[in-house]
């Protein structure tokens, strides 16, 4: 691995997260790592379009995001398996959770729940939609399979 | 692994890792057994590999069953493996911090005892 002397640091202490067999967070702690990557990307964005006074200052309070880490990705160190306890936390396609689950890089999933059905029957697909390859290719696909579409 | 599993949970294995390792299979199964037949168990079973070689392992749960995941791995899967715990906001840290972790990041560190599967 070629990495500047200054860096170092910063690989050993991802290479550490990469050893644990197992690492266990809740739904809210994925969610914020989330949302502070995406506060980042966002700011980097409008950075490089725009003047630097329009971007603003960068956000400051930058949280170290080991689940998140780019440097997972660009190393091949994909997650071998993600396992969502209590799955239906994820049935709704605009949340949070649903969002942070699709951004993770993993091999395989593993949904548990007791309840999967939980609103309505679309809530199946919500959840079908976070495997890496996914059975229908859209929501219309979903609907035209399992159910009737009302004009 | 230190504890046997039961027929059900044996086939449920079984099957969970044929589903996912299948080549044209969608990367995914689903397990929905309802409370009381060990879904933890088998979930940890799954994604232990048959050779020994270690896999990297996210498991997402909501605050209340993590204590129950601790439990579960430092009771039945014997020795080596380590496991992190990350919480969310305004829980308080347990144990060592790891990745010098934000002003609002807690986490916990939990040793798990070696995982060696027995079959």
């Amino acid at each position: 691995m070629v990495t500047l002397t200054s860096r170092n640091k910063k690989w050993s202490a991802e290479k550490l997260q990469a050893d644990p067999d197992f690492v266990i967070c809740t739904p809210e702690y994925l969610v914020r790592q989330f949302r502070a990557i995406e506060n980042v990307k966002q700011w980097d964005r409008i950075a490089r379009l725009s003047l630097p006074k329009v971007a603003g200052p960068m956000p400051s309070r930058v949280e170290k995001s080991p689940i998140f880490s780019d440097h997972f990705r660009l190393s091949g160190f994909p997650w071998d398996h993600v396992l969502v306890d209590e799955a239906h936390v994820a049935k709704n396609v605009v949340s949070g959770i649903h969002e942070a689950l699709k951004a993770l890089d993993y091999r395989r999933i593993l949904l548990i729940s007791g309840t999967f059905v939980k609103n309505t029957w679309v809530d199946v697909w919500c959840i079908l939609r976070l495997m890496p390859r996914q059975p229908f290719q859209s929501t219309e696909t979903f609907f035209r399979v399992f159910g009737t579409l009302d004009e | 692994m230190t504890i046997r599993l039961h027929q059900h949970q044996r086939t449920a294995v079984r099957k969970l890792r044929r589903i996912m390792d299948h080549p044209n299979g969608f990367g995914g199964a689903i397990l929905g057994d309802t409370m009381g037949l060990g879904k933890t168990v088998q979930e940890i079973t799954t994604c232990l590999s048959p050779e020994g070689t270690s896999y990297r392992n996210l498991v997402v749960a909501p605050a209340s069953t993590i204590p129950i995941w601790q439990a579960q791995l430092r009771e039945h899967f014997k020795p080596v493996g380590s496991c992190y715990t990350f919480y969310g906001k305004g829980r308080l840290s347990s144990g060592a911090h790891i990745f010098s972790p934000g002003p609002s990041t807690n986490c916990g560190h939990v040793d798990v005892p070696e995982q060696k599967m027995v079959r």
